[in-house]
């Protein structure tokens, strides 16, 4: 009798360390890796990273094992197999007119950079993919003028890579401030003073009314009529998650799968991870979609060990960490940037401060520029639980 | 077991330090310690746990 196959849809970081945990946890029935793209597993903060920088990385470097490390684990490989439905009755993955059945399934594919409505003319890119930042370097190797739309952490990035370069760069920002969602309202300011310093012009309030250009992309037009000559343009508007191919699939789907503590849909044998999953963290008691290497890889992680072993499921805990790299400096952000009170420790025109986030009486989150050598062990005080005051005087300040 | 670090790697975004802060330690220089580069066998798990964590693949073990 064969077996059926333990599977992983989704071959990047989180579908990565699906197939790894499902070998270290003594599996060693058939395992199957399904991947939208055609490259092997890679990873992606660095496309706009180091990535983009004079010099840098040859693309294969992105990339997490070579075909013969994967070979090892004894996975086989479906890539450039975009997954296209979900038959959880029958236990199946559709993959266009092929149906790939399953004993457990991990959903890891990820999310989709969002793009601008309109006619795509040459030179306007989205950043997601290694192909994106391929081109994306090219162009800034050409000396682009750049203007970058969005100024979340990936137009941010861009923009730095660009500065680095010394190239001219403007980012536009619908928002009245940039990062809000991720930072907070007080503590976006002062980030988005660091644009100033690095010599990024940052538009914010204002919309994008069209792109123009005759094939190639000249000039990005505003809502106000200003226009902005442009050789490149980078659409940083955020991400969606990737279900558009489990609309029939009957699994519950609100910005993201909706899972429980355990990463579990509620379909037999089917768990979610990465930036698909919008699952409940137990340490905050609140569901939560998050798009942070971290909690990708580990949530990959659990989510095959509790595919393969439902009835020991465990949950998924976490203190949120992400970090974004600009020109020179580093953000580091751990737990939650929704809070009553934010103190910031330090002065933000310098370049180097912390700032702790307060929910009713408890630590919920830090975020610090530079700050490396403390923002672990804020972390570790938010895992704790510490309260608010515990925080004050850890941080020498009560 | 030894643990190695390759610095070139190695940015100090800290999950080693997070996960075993008995063992890493980003100083306040922003640069990576290992605090204990033999840590013994009881803690072999907690240490493939910090290889993990590490995004930028910085970590290793050699037996």
């Amino acid at each position: 009798m064969t077996s059926l196959p333990m599977v992983v849809v989704g071959a990047s970081l989180a579908g990565l360390r699906a197939v790894e945990a499902a070998r270290k946890a003594g599996y060693d029935g058939p395992l199957v890796l399904v991947g939208a793209e055609e490259h092997l597993p890679y990873d992606r903060p660095p496309l706009s990273k180091a990535f983009l920088d004079e010099g840098n990385a040859a693309p294969e470097q992105t990339t997490f094992k070579t075909e013969e490390e994967l070979a090892e684990l004894d996975v086989e490989l479906r890539l450039g197999a975009p997954a296209t439905g979900l038959d959880t009755e029958a236990r199946e993955v559709l993959l266009g007119s092929e149906r790939l059945p399953y004993r457990g399934l991990v959903i890891a594919t990820g999310a989709h950079a969002r793009p601008l409505p309109g006619e795509k003319l040459a030179g306007v890119h989205l950043l997601r993919t290694i192909d994106d930042a391929r081109k994306i370097r090219c162009a800034l190797e050409a000396g682009a003028r750049t203007v970058v739309v969005g100024g979340g952490f990936i137009g941010s990035e861009v923009a730095s890579a660009a500065r680095k370069r010394g190239r001219q760069v403007t980012i536009v920002e619908m928002a009245p401030m940039p990062l809000t969602r991720a930072v907070g309202k007080q503590m976006a300011a002062a980030c988005a003073g660091l644009h100033a310093r690095n010599g990024t012009e940052l538009r914010c309030g204002i919309a994008v009314d069209r792109i123009e250009g005759d094939g190639q992309v000249e000039r990005v037009v505003l809502s106000d009529g200003t226009a902005l000559a442009a050789d490149l343009v980078v659409v940083g508007t955020g991400a969606v998650p990737a279900t558009e191919w489990l609309g029939e699939s009957g699994l519950t789907l609100d910005d993201g799968i909706v899972c429980d503590e355990t990463l579990a849909t509620g379909a037999p044998g089917v768990y979610a991870a990465g930036d698909v999953a919008r699952w409940t963290n137990p340490l905050f008691g609140e569901q939560m979609r998050l798009e942070h290497w971290t909690s990708a890889a580990e949530q990959g992680g659990r989510a095959a060990r509790n595919a393969l072993d439902p009835d020991a499921a465990s949950a998924y805990s976490t203190v949120p960490y992400f970090w974004s790299d600009w020109c020179q400096d580093r953000l580091q952000m751990v737990g939650l940037a929704d809070a009553d009170e934010v103190r910031v420790l330090g002065d933000v025109e310098d370049d180097k401060w912390l700032a702790l986030y307060r929910r009713g009486n408890l630590l919920t989150g830090t975020l610090g520029l530079n700050m490396q050598g403390k923002i672990m062990k804020y972390r570790a005080l938010i895992k704790r639980q510490s309260t608010w005051d515990e925080a004050l005087s850890f941080a020498g300040v009560q | 077991m030894k643990l190695v670090l390759d610095e070139n790697k190695c940015s100090s975004l800290g999950m080693c330090e997070s996960v075993a802060p008995d063992v890493f330690e980003v100083g306040e220089e922003g640069a990576l310690t290992i605090v204990n580069s033999h840590p013994p066998e009881a803690q072999r798990e907690l240490m493939e746990e910090a290889v993990e964590a590490c995004p930028t693949g910085a970590l290793s073990i050699e037996d």
